[in-house]
């Protein structure tokens, strides 16, 4: 860790507590067991897996949206996990989220106008209607969203999907916040949108200074916008590194599988299998014991793997792996 | 070669409060039997419409359904709905439709919706509409104790596997894949794509691919048709669409694409697609497109040949008439 370090979350835990009825026990379903994040100031950390490992509670619990069960959250030097809500005011100021479906992030009665002023007023920024329909007119210019006079008075249903989330890329950059967590920010929209997002954010980031959370399921994007990138399966990292040095050696069979699976267009692909494993991620209540990757992976070493739970280390300057082959 | 689907200006319109909507503008296109048509554009380009104006599973508001649609030679637009129904639709014709989470019945047993196009369909009894069921859900990999289940109670891969056995269990000859894969996880997307390939070569189906992604396309199809605006833009052999693109449409698709496996810088596509109610004058892309010149602005282009299997609708590749 560094003076450049934004956030970390230090070996976090967020478990919820379910109870089958009032008065029977809780079992707990781990959505994050022990996961330990940092990301720099103007830096972006993708964290990529398939539903239901953990990456969304991961962003929100940063977001400190939920209350970790146990673990640290640092930002920017002081700890934010053990305050209450009311003393968190600042924060909510300083980290924002955007998220996947910008068809029901925004509020459909509101304009433009009105969404963006929305953080301006609870957060009691600028003094005046004036003063705030000015920071509501360049945030709408950063997201090119122009003539912002134009779209000001407009109403979601009024939006493509690619402008509606640029609204929403608008109302996370409008208290001026160092940290967002980007959650899968374009995985709703066409190829062609996905690219101007991608590059609208990336824009952002160089003009700002921003640090991004960027969550994702789709790993054939990261490269495009992130420096480094964390796989997460079943509530736990299990590889993470810089993104061209992870995307070009993965070294965990499970980050190999989510690699292999991803299809580049090339006709020759009809002629191949992908060589991917059955099954799907397992139930977070019971995860698997040692590797949770276990009952999936190819090369499964009896007597081990299930076991002794790997421990995540660094194999190669940076590029960390939890894995017993390692 | 054995031509089982011929299409030939397929027309459906829908009729809305703010005009004609042309979903499906003059689509013609050929699909040879055993192989598989990949159908690939963003969203609104009407490429769900085609699959359902194929399957003929219409909404009310249908303004215009013409062309023609030859299976197995016979043009099936020309027969009476009841005629199509008990003859074609899932017997001949069959479609594994979008979404594959919430496209089954959640208070009816898996058994009992994959037995109902049996009961429906042919002269037998509900033991053995059952006994077939089960056949099907071995022959998707899946174990006969589904039957008993209700769809909550199954992954997102499984369903996705109940709905191909539903589409399967008339033994059809055509399957159209309506988004089959893209509310899956990756991995599981890459087991259901290894699977339909299993599936294609074992029972020679001949396969309609409807998508969004170039990448997943590629992996099963033979041909490829790129549709713009309810019309088909570009339509020929995989090798020639992906690596030699003749309509910029095509080009510009593909540079949006990401690609892990290779360095390429993405490209984004400026503006939008038209809505379908608007008729854009001459080539509906001449708006975004780079190389428009006059004759783009003000004359629809026809289908030009390239070669024998590869055509596009673009004036730059045609001759100066």
């Amino acid at each position: 860790m560094n003076d450049n370090t934004l956030i970390v979350g230090k070996d976090l835990k967020v478990w919820f507590g379910i109870r089958k009825t009032f008065f029977s026990k809780p079992i707990y379903v781990k959505a994050i067991d022990g996961v330990t994040i940092s990301i720099r100031k103007g830096e972006t950390v993708a964290v990529v897996g398939e539903s239901g490992c953990g990456k969304t509670t991961l962003g929100k619990t940063l977001l400190k949206l939920y209350k970790p069960t146990s673990g640290e959250i640092i930002y920017d030097g002081k700890r934010i996990d053990t305050l209450e809500e009311k003393d968190l005011k600042w924060y909510r100021r300083e980290a924002q989220i955007i998220y996947q479906d910008p068809y029901s992030s925004l509020n459909p009665f509101f304009t433009v106008e009105r969404i963006l002023m929305e953080p301006l007023i609870i957060n009691e920024i600028g003094n005046s209607i004036q003063e705030r329909r000015e920071i509501v007119y360049r945030a709408l210019r950063d997201v090119k969203l122009e003539p912002p006079e134009l779209f000001a008075n407009k109403y979601p249903h009024m939006l493509s999907g690619g402008q509606r989330q640029r609204v929403a890329i608008a109302r996370s950059l409008i208290t001026n916040p160092r940290f967002i967590v980007a959650d899968e920010p374009v995985s709703m929209l066409d190829a062609s949108v996905r690219v101007e997002i991608m590059y609208l954010l990336k824009s952002i980031q160089e003009k700002y200074g921003t640090s991004f959370l960027y969550i994702t399921h789709d790993v054939s994007t990261v490269k495009y916008f992130s420096d480094t990138i964390n796989i997460m399966y079943a509530g736990k990292i299990v590889e993470s590194g810089p993104v061209r040095e992870v995307l070009s050696n993965p070294l965990h069979p499970y980050t190999q599988a989510l690699i292999a699976a991803i299809p580049d267009p090339d006709p020759a692909n009809r002629k191949m299998r992908r060589s991917v494993p059955s099954g799907e991620p397992p139930s977070l209540i019971n995860p698997p014991s040692g590797c949770r990757f276990h009952p999936r992976c190819p090369y499964f070493i009896k007597g081990k793997c299930e076991v002794i739970e790997p421990e995540l280390i660094e194999k190669m300057p940076n590029h960390k792996v939890a894995c017993h082959l390692y | 070669m054995s031509i089982i689907l011929t299409v030939d200006n397929l027309k459906l319109y829908y009729r809305t409060r703010r005009g004609i909507v042309k979903a499906v503008n003059n689509v013609s296109f050929q699909l040879e039997r055993s192989k598989t048509l990949a159908v690939v554009g963003e969203s609104g380009c009407g490429k769900s419409s085609l699959a359902y104006a194929l399957i003929r599973i219409l909404p009310r508001n249908v303004h215009e359904y013409s062309g023609v649609i030859k299976i197995d030679g016979v043009d099936v637009l020309k027969l009476s709905e009841e005629e199509f129904r008990k003859n074609y639709r899932m017997k001949k014709i069959s479609i594994v439709p979008q979404g594959a989470m919430n496209s089954l019945n959640p208070v009816l047993k898996v058994g009992d919706q994959l037995a109902e196009p049996l009961l429906v369909h042919l002269d037998i009894d509900k033991d053995e509409a059952l006994r077939r069921a089960a056949e099907v859900l071995e022959n998707v990999r899946l174990p006969k104790a589904l039957l008993e289940r209700y769809p909550h109670e199954l992954s997102g891969g499984m369903k996705q596997r109940v709905l191909i056995a539903m589409a399967l269990i008339m033994k059809p000859e055509i399957v159209i894949l309506d988004e089959p894969t893209s509310a899956l996880d990756i991995i599981t997307q890459a087991n259901i794509i290894n699977f339909l390939k299993d599936l294609q070569s074992e029972y020679n189906l001949s396969y309609i691919f409807i998508t969004h992604d170039l990448g997943v396309a590629s992996e099963l199809s033979d041909y490829f048709a790129v549709m713009y605006a309810g019309k088909i833009a570009e339509i020929g052999p995989a090798e020639d669409v992906l690596t030699n693109p003749m309509h910029p449409y095509t080009e510009k698709l593909l540079k949006t694409t990401p690609r892990l496996r290779s360095e390429s810088r993405l490209e984004f596509i400026p503006g939008s697609p038209p809505d379908l109610i608007e008729q854009i004058p001459g080539c509906s892309f001449n708006p975004r497109c780079p190389y428009a010149f006059e004759k783009c602005r003000t004359k629809e282009p026809y289908m030009i040949r390239i070669n024998s299997q590869h055509y596009a609708a673009c004036w730059l590749r045609g001759d100066e008439k």
